[in-house]
């Protein structure tokens, strides 16, 4: 599993800290998944896009996952939930 | 990857021994002393974050030069991608240090003088431009500070360079060798330069005839024999060396601003970038106060994020922040802080490719950016203060916080609301104060009002690219001037009846 950031000036979720408990899963370690962490909407680290085509992406843009509202406290389980279960993750 | 750690960039700093005067002595251990440790902090802040991956998509860029990655405030810009990180990164820097960070200024000018010295290359032969990419690559490699050096103190502002009764008002030639040149003058104003590694230096106006040796431009290493710095004071400054800090509001880091002299400082060829090139004057001015009035757009905003924080703490500790008005303060403050960065974020995106490659932002929305920062902060300043309330500019002192007779009855009566610790409120009201009229005002209000130009001089940049020609056409287009009177319905589709 692979974490990639923006560059956090405008930061709605805690990016740090949901790479933090992402990379504390061990049953996450071997997912071929890259995580896009973008602190807010603007998405800026995908190029604005809050979904990619690309496979084994995952869009964090906010409190959105792939463009769906998410409440922050809930990301880190809705991740874990599409990398373990591999639903959701194109 | 080249990139110094903040140690070593402070330990750097402090191996040049620059010539500094503060109070009228010379400062030898200045990287520790009170006065000048915070500015120190800011840039080393432009380290810290570049080491870090969760900021490294602002903080670093990819050099064109080498193909390594480097510091941002290194980069030439090669994109309009570029051109919005830069404005994203220095409002990280803002809110990261609510002060100004300093790093700035050389990022703007090497940036200016990138093009500059390519167009002039191509219109006069000269060789500027490859010996100026070898500089950049440098400052690259090595991870550099560089300061931007463009205004002179200027004497009499009604009289050109050459006519001014004491030349030394402006940064000139005054020999040319075959090995280089020799320049004497000073620039004021000067933001960072005692924490930079390199100074470019640059004209401060568009030079005419007779002001040839006065178009120069050139950097130096910042302890360059004959090279000196005379501090600048700030308000509120002496807080910092008292011997407890509270008072100081945003102990941690501030801005500088020094008197850099050039007291026959002599220059080889390979570092000199426009020598007597009058023509060429004009259009380094414009664009590095382009650059640097769009940098605003995201500095001010990042430093406008801390104060606006600032105030609704103070609203919530106060116990008024339900209040329908205290909301509508905060709703305004954000207003005008976003707009400031939309302007910073405007001038990048509509930004283009110059013939030497690099991007170069929209003169007149960067303009526009930079107009907006000299009034907007003013009012974020005024509400934060109304929202603080009067308390802010007469609390006692931290002393009197800790006295032994003093200290129970400032701590029972500075409560605000109960649950927020005295010290806490107090430390909050002392950042709001430094923010809008002690040290940190100083980059926060009044370098807004003046930094990268004084006002008038965004004025006359929109005023000369507002296209009032094509805007007059489009009314009379509208309103008919200049047409044959006709009957309304060959121009207008006639009005259909309502179906019932």
């Amino acid at each position: 599993m692979k974490i990639l950031y923006c560059g956090g000036c405008n930061p709605h979720i805690e990016r740090e800290a949901l790479a933090a408990e992402l990379e504390a899963d061990e049953r996450l370690r071997d997912s071929d998944v890259a995580v896009y962490i973008s602190g807010c909407r603007r998405s800026c680290r995908t190029g604005h896009r809050l979904v990619l085509d690309t496979p084994g992406t995952l869009v964090v843009a906010g409190e959105h996952l792939d463009g769906t509202p998410v409440p922050a406290t809930e990301l880190a389980e809705r991740i874990r939930r599409r990398l373990v279960l591999k639903k959701g993750v194109r | 990857m080249a990139l110094k750690t903040p140690e070593e960039f402070v330990r750097s700093i402090a191996d040049l021994k620059l010539e500094i005067y503060l109070f009228g002595e010379k400062v030898d251990d200045y990287v520790n002393h009170p006065l000048i440790r915070p500015s120190i902090n800011c840039i080393a802040m432009t380290y810290e974050l570049a080491r870090k991956p969760e900021y490294e998509e602002l903080m670093l860029a990819t050099s064109h030069l080498t193909g390594a990655k480097v510091n941002r405030f290194t980069h030439i810009h090669q994109s309009v991608d570029d051109l919005v990180k830069k404005v994203k990164m220095q409002r990280l820097l803002g809110q990261k240090t609510g002060s100004c960070f300093q790093r700035c200024v050389g990022m703007d000018a090497i940036n200016a003088l990138y093009s500059v010295t390519y167009e002039c290359d191509q219109a006069k032969g000269t060789d500027y431009h490859e010996k100026f990419k070898k500089y950049v690559q440098y400052l690259q490699e090595n991870d550099l500070v560089a300061d931007g050096a463009m205004t002179d103190p200027k004497g009499d502002r009604g009289l050109p360079p050459h006519q001014q009764p004491d030349p030394d008002v402006y940064v000139r030639i005054v020999e040319r060798r075959d090995d280089g040149i020799v320049v004497r003058g000073a620039k004021a104003h000067q933001t960072g330069a005692c924490n930079s590694h390199e100074i470019i230096v640059m004209p401060t106006v568009a030079m005419r005839e007779g002001d040839e040796d006065y178009a120069v431009s050139f950097s130096v290493p910042a302890n360059a024999p004959g090279v000196f710095y005379i501090y600048g004071r700030q308000s509120c400054d002496t807080r910092k060396v008292e011997e407890n800090v509270l008072d100081v509001g945003n102990a941690q880091y501030g801005g500088q601003e020094a008197l850099m002299v050039f007291d026959d400082v002599f220059v080889p060829w390979d570092r000199v970038y426009m020598a007597g090139e009058i023509e060429f004057s004009g259009a380094l001015v414009e664009r590095f106060a382009g650059f640097h009035r769009q940098s605003y757009g995201g500095c001010k905003s990042g430093v406008g994020d801390v104060l606006i924080g600032a105030a609704a703490l103070a609203a919530d500790m106060n116990g008024v922040a339900k209040a329908s008005h205290i909301k509508d303060k905060l709703i305004e403050m954000n207003h005008l802080n976003e707009t400031l960065y939309a302007c910073g974020v405007a001038c990048s995106a509509e930004g283009s490719r110059m013939p030497a490659g690099n991007y170069q932002i929209d003169m007149l929305l960067a303009n526009v950016c930079k107009q907006n920062v000299t009034r907007f902060p003013y009012e974020i300043a005024r509400l934060a203060e109304d929202l603080a309330g009067g308390i802010m500019v007469t609390m006692p002192s931290a002393q009197d916080l800790f006295g032994e007779k003093t200290g129970p009855w400032v701590e029972k009566l500075m409560v605000g609301q109960c649950d927020t610790p005295t010290v806490d409120r107090m430390r909050i009201m002392r950042l709001i104060e430094n923010m809008t009229i002690g040290a940190g005002a100083v980059g926060y209000r009044t370098e807004s009002l003046h930094g990268a130009g004084s006002p008038q001089a965004q004025r006359i940049m929109i005023a000369r690219q507002s296209n009032m020609e094509h805007k007059k056409r489009l009314a009379k287009d509208i309103a008919g001037v200049g047409q044959a009177v006709e009957p309304l319905e060959d121009k207008v589709l006639k009005p259909t009846a309502v179906k019932k």
